[in-house]
């Protein structure tokens, strides 16, 4: 008993420190942190890499038919914001002054109640409607970031507001279009530099709802266990089901089929085999997370990649059947027996591209059961690896 | 059910002599000289303890242990582990099993229940035969120098008393041959052609030969076998080929019956018996009796070369090997053969009046009795599971 109590006392350790989490960036609690972060230092390289205005007036992305659709006055004074501000806009990503916060509320501004918003600037503060950002494409998510902090800067000593008009762009949604305008450029700008590359756009995305997991591996039985075995290493298959419900929450839960299989023949042969449906509780966490948001190695490191790798834990009870097989050329023994078992893992989750994963890690698993005819009894709690592919989509 | 066999399938003898090697030329004899019985072969050895309890064990390479075949129960039973560590102990049995007798070389050991095997003797010659009084406790081990041990046995194995001496008596007599009979007499004959009963307890307690002549002249007598029935009666063999049924209480000669002109097989599988084939060319086996005469009985022909033989309660079982091997019970009263049980292949195999009894070298264990009046099969298998588990 004393070991089923270490093991749920190491899972739920782990698990809690998994969910542990914070509604701001920069503490790395909140599920969608990591890419909102990712989306803001994607913000801040491309108006690096933006030099002079011929860098966003000109791009062969589609999204650049909306520059060609302005008038020379709108698209001159959208330029020379754009490039006036860019700056300004790096040093207030820099700013430690800077908060974002998530809500999972509609966002609903005063005197525009039949609307909802994507976001909403206020002092220093971005609050973010995490379900909207959630589904958006990184560069959705860089046109709202741009287009949010710009609400933060002053233009000619005035908060840009999106229902006033603004220099050429006129009318009760002038300021709204010239700040959506500073999205279209800063894509522009980054398609220019070649930014946005394809592999980054195949590359798996760990928000997807719903997981599709196989992992093999193995674990190794004690001694005493292994003799009545006859072999003291089982082979362990792994097939789940996850499903996600929460946008920009790490839990979920899972439905898994687990089957540990042996087999030897030396002195006599001996099969063994087991299998057990279990359901359970999954969290999830990025590594980026846990490392790179308080390290000056972030700058340095393809953060496309390391943000996608994340770490999942997983807490199951469940039930299932053994069965043992002994003999030699005169004589079979075969016996079976049910059991209920409770177990966890946690493993690390590399993204490969369309969605697909790749997968290792170490669980711990507990099933007392007892085959009276092959005297086998297993009472121990298996230490087990593995590794496995899984494949994330969304409905 | 129902005789499976056929008279025509038996056709040529029991030529149990002819067709038991050793015993092919004319006028040959198998199995005479020396003390009690041969040492079984390494691994395997069968114990009547009793008549109506034939109890076989075999040792299990796997288990490290005997297992013990009760055939009149129909159960198993298993010895603490042995220490046969190169696979060259036999072993004896005790009174039901209790306790047992490892033989290893020159060493002779005991076993008693759940305790390691303990040294009873070093000999210096290896140990070759032994006869023995399962009921009164008594054993005699008999070395390749014809030292001879006797051993007083408790029930619980333990050795109350022993002595150990040597094959000359009387300063100058040789101890040729003997048995140790129902009635726990030891007889013995000697190559100055006499008898003697041997005190085992006061040639214990004195530790010397305590000897009792019997005054009877019957030759250079080889062989000494026990008659069941009658604890007194003795049945003899010498070097002339004669047979002799004597009393040896009352010192008399009750029968005898001239065997010089056949070959002559003795055997103590089972009841102590002597068969041969006449002078006519019939194949007869002889056995003492409680009454005053030997008995006679007249052996039908079986069809293969016979190999093994047994007598027990009125009935012979006998091995013949052909492409099977098959084991016929065969009344002595009427030369009827009642039962013929084929058996293709084992490892280890013991037979009673009643069963086969088959021991497969299998890891797991596996031994079957197969029960000749029904020819139902008992089997147990998968015993030794746990032992190997460990």
């Amino acid at each position: 008993m004393s070991k089923i109590v270490y093991m749920l006392s190491f899972l739920t350790l782990i698990l809690s420190n998994i969910t542990q989490g914070s509604t701001f960036v920069g503490n790395g609690g909140s599920w969608l942190d990591a890419e909102l972060r990712e989306t803001i230092h994607k913000v801040k390289e491309v108006l690096l890499l933006i030099q002079e205005k011929e860098d966003i007036e000109e791009c062969d992305r589609s999204i650049c038919d909306i520059l060609e659709g302005l008038s020379n006055d709108e698209h001159r004074f959208a330029t020379k914001f754009f490039m006036k501000r860019r700056m300004s806009i790096i040093r207030a990503i820099n700013s430690k002054k800077l908060e974002f916060k998530w809500t999972s509320s509609e966002i609903r501004i005063k005197g525009s109640s039949s609307r909802t918003f994507s976001a909403i600037a206020d002092g220093t503060t971005i609050t973010i409607n995490e379900n909207v950002f959630a589904r958006l494409n990184l560069m959705q998510r860089m046109s709202l970031i741009i287009h949010e902090i710009n609400h933060l800067i002053r233009f000619d000593g005035k908060v840009i507001n999106d229902n006033r008009p603004i220099g050429p762009f006129e009318g009760s949604q002038g300021g709204r279009k010239l700040l959506d305008l500073q999205g279209v450029m800063l894509i522009a700008g980054g398609t220019r530099y070649g930014y946005f590359r394809q592999k980054d756009h195949n590359l798996s995305n760990p928000n997807e709802k719903l997981n599709v997991q196989q992992s093999i591996g193995s674990t190794k039985i004690s001694n005493s266990e292994g003799k009545r075995l006859f072999f003291n290493k089982l082979k362990l298959s792994s097939t789940s089901v996850e499903y996600f419900p929460w946008e920009n929450n790490s839990v979920g839960f899972h439905l898994t089929y687990k089957s540990y299989k042996g087999k030897s023949n030396q002195l006599v042969y001996s099969v063994f085999e087991s299998g057990s449906l279990s359901v359970g509780v999954s969290s999830r966490y990025r590594l980026s997370s846990l490392i790179m948001n308080k390290s000056s190695i972030e700058r340095n490191l393809d953060s496309s990649y390391l943000d996608r790798i994340y770490f999942k834990g997983h807490l199951n009870i469940g039930k299932g059947t053994a069965v043992h097989l002994v003999g030699d050329g005169y004589s079979q023994i075969e016996g079976r027996d049910s059991f209920f078992c409770i177990g966890g893992d946690i493993n690390l989750y590399l993204p490969i591209v369309y969605g697909f994963w790749f997968n290792l890690g170490y669980g711990l698993q507990w099933q007392e059961f007892t085959i009276q005819e092959t005297n086998f009894t297993s009472k121990s709690v298996y230490n087990e690896t593995n590794v496995g592919v899984s494949y994330g989509f969304s409905i | 059910m129902g005789f499976q066999y056929s008279l025509n399938v038996l056709k040529i003898l029991l030529i149990i002599l002819c067709q038991v090697q050793h015993a092919c030329s004319n006028s040959k004899v198998s199995g005479a000289g020396g003390i009690g019985e041969e040492i079984p072969e390494v691994g395997f050895s069968k114990q009547s303890g009793s008549n109506d309890q034939s109890i076989f064990q075999a040792y299990d390479q796997y288990s490290n242990r005997l297992n013990f075949i009760d055939t009149k129960n129909q159960s198993l039973s298993f010895s603490q582990q042995v220490a046969s560590s190169n696979g060259d102990e036999s072993w004896i049995s005790g009174k039901n099993s209790s306790y047992f007798f490892g033989i290893e070389g020159d060493r002779l050991y005991i076993y008693r229940q759940d305790q390691e095997r303990s040294l009873v003797n070093t000999f210096a010659g290896n140990i070759e035969s032994y006869a023995t009084s399962y009921e009164k406790g008594i054993f005699i081990f008999v070395d390749s120098f014809a030292s001879i041990m006797m051993i007083n046995v408790s029930e619980s194995g333990y050795v109350e008393s022993s002595w150990i001496g040597g094959s000359i008596i009387n300063s100058e007599d040789e101890i040729l041959a003997g048995d140790v009979l129902t009635s726990g007499h030891f007889l013995i004959s000697t190559k100055a052609e006499k008898l003697y009963f041997i005190d085992i307890e006061s040639s214990i307690a004195t530790q010397s030969w305590v000897i009792d002549e019997i005054g009877l002249e019957l030759g250079e007598v080889q062989w000494v076998g026990k008659v069941d029935g009658n604890s007194s009666h003795a049945l003899v063999f010498n070097s002339s080929k004669n047979v002799f049924l004597i009393d040896v209480v009352s010192g008399t000669l009750l029968d005898q019956l001239d065997l010089s002109q056949s070959n002559v097989y003795l055997s103590k599988n089972g009841t102590d018996h002597i068969a041969y084939i006449d002078s006519e060319n019939t194949n007869r086996v002889i056995l003492g009796s409680a009454a005053n005469t030997i008995q006679s009985f007249v052996l039908p022909e079986i069809q293969n070369r016979v190999t093994e033989t047994k007598v027990e309660n009125g009935y012979m079982l006998a091995v013949s090997k052909g492409t099977t091997e098959q084991y016929y019970k065969v009344r002595l009263s009427d030369g009827l053969v009642e039962r013929r049980v084929d058996v293709q292949y084992y490892d280890k195999l013991g037979f009673t009046e009643n069963y086969v009894v088959i021991f497969q070298n299998s890891p797991l264990g596996y031994i079957k009795l197969i029960n000749f009046e029904t020819r139902e099969e008992t089997i147990f298998s998968g015993f030794n599971l746990e032992a190997l588990q460990k």
